[in-house]
């Protein structure tokens, strides 16, 4: 029990503090983890924070303002991403049962149109703090990506969806004018086809080509290929071995196209489905040394459709599992800041852990309660004017 | 909130002392908290109360930070895990309530030091401006 008895307002603050302790008791109570806490009253002499102590706490802060941002602008992201994969679900359903009843081009591209619409402003209002993960035309956003400092050495951790996966507004998942009048193009080889090493699938749009070069050879040769894109060229090579099948071949084919942001689906036929980036039949070719029965046709309808759509739905899971990753990552860290901490405020290691020590935590409190009601300084006494810069 | 002029602590922002300001601001993320439904809301909450203890635990740590060793140690501990509580609550979806509650607390601590400095210059605290501690205390 305090004795304080000097003067009126001592005496209330008193006569406050004997009711604490009553919630104190109950709280006590609720504590299962059996570390014990120094109470205000039997609290051990005098705790002083030295000096490398404040600079590792001014250190251990800024790490841990960083990873916070960090989180919340992940978090931002993951919960945009996870709406839009409904919103996939639902046009990939819409455009099947239209498939079924036999509805007509217009209606369904109506509510397509609507729900791509309904995508885009998800992922545009997924801006945290003008950082926007999921759509490069963000509300209020000036930045897609991210960078997080991680440790008081100032390592760094860096997010960025649209170099190492993919946006999700209707550009990233290469859905921006999704119909299902869409013509998309349809690869088939024949029996006869084998393909070699050297051997080269060009598809376009009619203005802008992308080549895939079929190599088994070094890497030195494929660099050289790759060097030789411009702007409205696109070289990139596909590994293959020269034992893989046909149906090898194309599954390779199929990621390679993927990575460039096409659809690239195999039908049930055994033949490539590719969508997006605008392609088209005219102009799109193969460059085969040994020219088999292999042929670039048009296709169109419903079936197409869905082909993008699952393009669109693998690259958002790709973009969620990218971005799940990274919270992880920043999770991992929060660990590593809460094992600094806990050397930096010794006896007080039990608060340290986020999920077990919330009942302490609510202990602590009460009794820092106690202790700031007897005290006529605010908290921030050094800089008190920078509690405000936060509600302005 | 009574606004009022200051206690001699230098610097007062639209009329309210230190201790109201940060009285303010723990009220101000609490009713975010307690308020928060879509997940956006939830994140800017905790994302808010998170930058308050920062603030709080920087000023706490600096050379000149007045207040008791002890009282300093305490603080900052309940601030480093306000800190990670509010990181892994947004990341793993963790109950807010334990923020609330220590917040709570803490702002409490701040008013009933209004409270007793209000009453050594004036008239004694009535019965409604009691903290809410008393209905505790009464069942006890």
């Amino acid at each position: 029990m305090f004795s304080v008895n000097t003067n009126l307002g001592a005496m209330a603050a008193l006569n406050s503090l004997n009711l604490v302790e009553a919630s104190l008791k109950e709280t006590q109570n609720a504590i299962s983890t059996g570390k014990k806490i120094s109470s205000g009253a039997d609290n051990p002499a005098v705790y002083t924070i030295a000096q490398t102590m404040q600079a590792n706490v001014q250190g251990l802060t800024a790490v841990a303002d960083s990873l916070n941002f960090g989180t919340s602008v992940v978090s931002t992201a993951m919960s945009a991403t996870t709406q839009i994969g409904s919103v996939l679900a639902q046009l990939k359903n819409t455009i099947t049962q239209g498939q079924q009843t036999g509805m007509n081009a217009t209606a369904m591209n109506a509510s397509i149109t609507q729900m791509l619409a309904n995508i885009n402003q998800i992922a545009q209002s997924a801006t945290f703090n003008g950082v926007n993960l999921t759509s490069t035309t963000g509300v209020g956003a000036t930045s897609t990506t991210l960078s997080v400092v991680d440790n008081v050495a100032g390592n760094v951790i860096s997010v960025d969806p649209a170099t190492d996966a993919f946006m999700s507004d209707t550009t990233g998942l290469g859905i921006t004018s999704l119909t299902v009048s869409d013509a998309n193009v349809k690869l088939s080889f024949a029996n006869d086809t084998a393909p070699v090493s050297d051997d080269t699938i060009t598809l376009t749009n009619g203005t802008k080509s992308w080549t895939f070069m079929l190599s088994d050879e070094n890497s030195t040769g494929n660099t050289a290929f790759a060097n030789a894109s411009g702007t409205n060229q696109d070289n990139s090579y596909v590994n293959i071995l020269s034992t893989d099948s046909n149906n090898a071949i194309m599954a390779k084919l199929a990621t390679a196209m993927q990575a460039k942001g096409f659809g690239a689906t195999t039908s049930s036929t055994g033949d490539l489905i590719v969508s997006g980036n605008g392609v088209i039949a005219t102009g799109s070719s193969f460059g085969f040394a040994t020219a088999g029965g292999e042929t670039i046709t048009s296709v169109t309808g419903t079936t197409t459709a869905i082909a993008e759509v699952d393009a669109a739905i693998t690259k958002l899971n790709t973009n969620a599992a990218y971005l799940g990753a990274k919270q992880n990552q920043l999770t991992g860290m929060s660990t590593y800041t809460t094992q600094l901490s806990t050397a930096l405020t010794a006896g007080i290691g039990a608060l340290t852990d986020a999920d077990m020590a919330a009942e302490s935590a609510k202990l602590q409190s009460l009794q820092t309660r106690q202790s700031l009601a007897i005290q006529s300084l605010s908290i921030a006494n050094q800089q008190p004017q920078s509690i405000m810069t936060l509600f302005r | 909130m009574q606004r009022r002029g200051g206690y001699g602590q230098g610097d007062h922002l639209g009329g309210a002392s230190p201790r109201e300001t940060e009285i303010l601001a723990f009220g101000l993320c609490n009713a975010r908290l307690s308020k928060a439904v879509e997940p956006r809301e939830r994140v800017e909450a905790l994302f808010k109360t998170h930058q308050l203890w920062s603030l709080l635990v920087r000023d706490l740590a600096s050379d000149g930070n007045k207040l008791p060793s002890p009282l300093k140690e305490s603080l900052i501990g309940l601030g480093v895990w306000a800190m990670n509580y509010a990181t892994a609550a947004i990341a793993r979806d963790l109950p807010v309530e334990p923020l609330i509650e220590v917040n709570r607390n803490v702002a409490d601590g701040l008013r009933a030091q209004n409270q007793s400095q209000t009453q050594a210059r004036a008239k004694p605290v009535s019965e409604a401006s009691r903290p809410p501690v008393m209905s505790i205390a009464a069942r006890a």
